[in-house]
């Protein structure tokens, strides 16, 4: 049987890749796709995710739109600069026919997984908001989410924002922190490998070639997220494949080689948005001790559960799986 | 006639907002149009429990929804020192006749506000979860909520720490989003909720009205009384009733219009509402502070709204 | 009772130099060393204006030279108040010096060496070279008897919405300060915003014909016409009602709390959180000063004033 996912996204042009390649892969059971600021406006980006759907006739999907605005802090910045104003590379592309779901992303989330209890994968592609506050309103989901599989964060790596936070994070670090903290299974797909996986031209001249409607949407958008990658890592028309690396995480686990630690989010000062990835618990021996970080929310009995983190990925093998599925016809 | 304000009451009872509810539940100048329960003085679960048997107690036909444990960002804290192991500690209520709807107090808030023709007022007396958590979710909704009444926060000193009040400590993520909405806020802060003081002959007063209700509320007045006096209060401060006294009987209060901040982050004053005397911000006032109050006159009002209980029943 | 020993650190600022003009006549007390520090302007203002007012009032005190800025942040000042040489433009010229080699921690641990444990501080601006003292001599808390400060607020600041400027200066070395173990006077805003002194008060000083009676009110105009644009008639007398609180206390209410600095606040930075009667039920580690006897306070002016 088919996975249940629900994609909570700010389509967004790797974004549309991803989910793209998750409805072409009959694996995977879309059962609905929920909105977020964050690639651009939360509005701009439920009308690209409308598009989607509508692209290759799965309107049967529904669109919840969701939070426009992190839970706390102010919005720092879209990234135009990366996916274009339109979140689609400046596209301006024809409009939707079809209309959003009438509920809130976050209700989206919380009424489909009690009616699918244990079935549904939540595969956060943008900052965790939704994600945060579903929780938050329902938190007997947890139990019942069967995993959240999420692009975000840096464990040993590099930031992409700023010097050591990754965009979807530190678009909401408080979310983040929440997700990371719940009772649930979280897997970080993070810049530790969604920077090791790297679309050249040459992928991007025999993607294209498929002709079918997918690749060509990918075609027109994609312009404005290689000249990103040229601009800031001269890489020369090629991409670090962030959001699409999650589907193929859901679909070939075996492709990536993970670790299991406690994350936490840093949710103010120079570190805005860093996942510390605490790999040998210092924070909670720290907490237990009653002495440096969380000293002042008192010290926690129970550490928090371990989020499992892709650290190594078979780079050839996640390029051809996502080659096949977004060349199906 | 003039219309009724209509509000939505939001709290952790918690006795002081068993009496702001029973206050607004006598008013003829307010119409409950829901209540929501937010986890703070006790746990969701008790909270929950003690806001329906307000209601059922009072005779408050409006629909009820649970919020949820957490508070938007870290742990919860509770105040079972001061409210007892119920988190209404005192006189036997009756078994809740009012049943929670299957949705949550974000979005009965949510849907009540959409429902209502005329733009509705919150009463927040808990931690500001709910709200917070509302206006995250449905900004959109921001143009239908005609004000926000808070009992929290204080513009010289905390309670829970010296910097931070309780309502705020608990939340104050929550509360940093609600003071930055721009929708119109009343902040009733310890400024003021600590000189709205209740003494033994204003329960013996109420007291004497000998209705059920006023009989009711003098004992958790006299419950409320004994805990501050054993740590060396002069009275009881009846802090959340004031939140819904500036909304029945606004001149018995002095107002000051502030632009007030909430510190989320620091060592100690995490939770602290930062009000700009001095205009370093450049930003005009988003809240109406409530700075002092007419004792006698709040106690007037206490009086009559458990006097009102008693007509009611004839 | 013979007076009690204390150094006066300091950066003048106006508000310094009338407490430096009261304190020459306090017989309570015996100004052993004033140390100078950046705060209101930069240290070479008011290291320069320590020694001129010393020079203007034929007054014997060696000076030490503290530090030239906060322990870890960078400096702010507050010139828009005090001018930009600290003293409303006046100059101060001077033939004496700052005594060579010897820092203001240095100092202020040798004379608590020498008043075996009798020595008081009165610190009027950023408190950061005591900080640097506590830091470097970890013998000093019991060394030192008292501390007055004059710094802080338990409410409002005036340096940010919730910050003094004093404090607000060097938080870090604030909070070293109040957890030195010394007790800390703190006469914050909450008293010294009450310690106001009206135009005609001010010429009620200057009528006593002295010069030094004509430089008070003089230096402080640029200062009363500050607070007019603020829509308040005179001028808060802060530095001079701490060191009055530290000869004689009488005439203020002060109250037993525990104060620590806040440092890491995203709006809260500097301030001096103060714990009165909360259920957090902090350590008393000092004193806050929260009201003061107006007409008696002026009346102490005046009559300091006419000795000379």
């Amino acid at each position: 049987m088919a996975q249940k996912i629900i994609i909570d996204t700010d389509p967004g042009i790797d974004d549309a890749m991803a989910i793209l390649a998750a409805l072409h892969a009959p694996e995977l059971k879309v059962l609905g796709l929920t909105t977020v600021f964050g690639n651009t406006e939360v509005e701009l980006c439920s009308l690209n995710a409308l598009r989607l759907v509508e692209l290759e006739g799965n309107d049967h999907i529904p669109v919840a739109q969701g939070c426009g605005q992190p839970m706390v802090h102010d919005i720092i910045s879209f990234s135009a600069g990366v996916h274009g104003k339109d979140g689609f590379g400046n596209t301006n592309l024809p409009l939707p026919h079809g209309k959003l779901d009438p509920r809130h992303a976050a209700q989206f989330i919380i009424d489909t997984v009690m009616a699918n209890p244990h079935e549904v994968i939540l595969a956060p592609l943008g900052p965790l908001t939704n994600i945060a506050m579903a929780y938050r309103l329902e938190p007997r989901i947890a139990p019942l989410v069967k995993e959240v599989v999420l692009m975000g964060g840096c464990a040993f790596a590099l930031g992409n924002i700023s010097a050591v936070a990754e965009a979807n994070i530190y678009h909401d670090p408080h979310a983040a922190e929440v997700v990371f903290a719940a009772p649930w299974k979280v897997t970080m797909v993070g810049l530790d490998v969604t920077t090791k996986i790297v679309m050249r031209p040459d992928y991007f001249e025999k993607l294209y070639a498929a002709g079918n409607p997918a690749v060509e949407l990918l075609e027109k958008i994609q312009p404005c997220y290689q000249a990103f990658h040229e601009q800031i890592y001269g890489l020369k028309g090629a991409i670090h494949t962030h959001d699409p690396a999650v589907i193929a995480y859901l679909l070939a686990p075996e492709l990536f080689r993970c670790e299991a630690m406690p994350v936490y989010v840093v949710t103010e000062g120079l570190c805005l948005g860093k996942t510390i990835a605490d790999k040998h618990h210092h924070i909670f021996r720290s907490t237990q001790a009653g002495k440096g970080i969380g000293e002042e929310s008192g010290a926690a009995a129970v550490e928090r559960p371990a989020t499992t983190i892709p650290l190594g990925v078979d780079e050839d093998g996640v390029l051809q799986l996502l080659f096949k599925l977004l060349t199906k016809n | 006639m003039t219309s009724k304000i209509p509000i939505i009451l939001d709290g952790d009872p918690g006795h002081d907002d068993a009496i702001a509810w029973m206050l607004a539940k006598a008013s003829d100048k307010l119409e409950i149009l829901a209540c929501t329960s937010v986890s703070g003085n006790q746990s969701i679960e008790k909270t929950s429990i003690n806001a329906r048997r307000v209601m059922t107690l009072l005779g408050i036909d409006a629909p009820f929804a649970m919020g949820r444990e957490e508070p938007l960002h870290g742990e919860p804290i509770h105040a079972g020192n001061i409210h007892g192991e119920t988190g209404l500690d005192g006189p036997a209520l009756p078994q809740p006749e009012i049943e929670a709807e299957p949705l949550s107090a974000v979005e009965l808030m949510a849907k009540t506000i959409s429902a209502s023709s005329n733009p509705v007022t919150i009463v927040a007396t808990g931690p500001l979860t709910n709200v917070g958590a509302l206006l995250i979710l449905h900004p959109e909704l921001k143009p239908k909520i005609a004000h926000i009444s808070i009992m929290g926060g204080g513009l010289a000193f905390g309670n829970w720490t010296p910097a931070a009040e309780f309502n705020i400590l608990v939340d104050p993520e929550a509360a940093d989003v609600v003071f930055k909405s721009g929708v119109p806020l009343t902040m009733a802060g310890l400024d003021v909720t600590l000189k709205a003081l209740v003494f033994p002959e204003d329960f013996e007063r109420i007291r004497a009205l000998g209705n059920p209700i006023a009989v009711v509320v003098a004992e958790w007045l006299d419950f409320f009384y004994n805990f501050h006096r054993s740590i060396g209060y002069a009275g009881a401060p009846v802090h959340d009733a004031v939140a819904v006294a500036a909304l029945i009987k606004p001149e018995i209060l002095t107002v000051k219009d502030y632009y007030v901040q909430v510190e989320i982050s620091g060592d100690f004053c995490r939770g602290a509402t930062v009000a700009d005397h001095y205009g370093f911000s450049h930003q005009p006032p988003n809240t109406h502070a409530l700075v002092d109050i007419d004792r006698e006159g709040f106690i007037d009002l206490v009086a009559e709204a458990a006097a009102w209980y008693g007509k009611e029943s004839e | 009772m013979s007076p009690i020993p204390v150094i006066l650190d300091c950066d003048p600022g106006v508000d310094d130099a009338i407490a430096f003009l009261l304190a020459k006549q306090l017989p309570q007390l015996n100004v052993l060393a004033i140390t100078s520090v950046a705060g209101n302007v930069g240290l070479e203002h008011t290291n320069y204006n320590a020694l001129g007012l010393l020079e203007f009032l034929d007054w014997d005190v060696p000076v030490y030279r503290g530090a030239a800025g906060p322990v870890f942040r960078k400096r702010v000042e507050a010139a828009e108040v005090h001018g930009s040489n600290g003293m409303a433009g006046f100059d101060l010229p001077h033939t004496r010096s700052e005594v060579e080699g010897v820092n203001a921690w240095d100092a202020i641990h040798q004379f608590a060496v020498e008043q075996q444990g009798a020595l008081e501080i009165i610190a009027i601006g950023p408190l950061t070279n005591l900080a640097l003292a506590f830091l470097k001599y970890p013998d000093l808390p019991q060394l030192i008897n008292r501390i007055v400060i004059m710094g802080g607020s338990t409410d409002a600041g005036n340096a940010t919405p919730a910050a003094e400027f004093n404090i607000y200066a060097d938080p870090e070395a604030a909070d070293i300060v109040f957890c030195s173990g010394v007790p800390v006077h703190m006469c914050g805003l909450d008293m010294t915003m009450k310690a106001l002194m009206t135009p005609a008060e001010l010429n009620q000083v200057a009528a006593l014909g002295s010069k030094q009676a004509v430089f008070f009110r003089d230096v402080v105009q640029d200062i009363v016409s500050f607070m007019r644009r603020l829509g308040v008639i005179g001028i808060n007398m802060h530095d001079p009602a701490a060191v009055l609180y530290a000869a004689d206390d009488t005439m203020f209410k002060a109250y037993p709390a525990g104060i620590r600095v806040e440092t890491k606040g995203a709006i809260t930075q500097g301030k001096t959180v103060t714990d009165l009667f909360s259920d957090a039920k902090w350590h008393k580690n000092s004193f806050v000063a929260m009201d003061i006897d107006r007409e008696a306070f002026v009346k102490k002016v005046l009559e300091l004033m006419s000795k000379y």
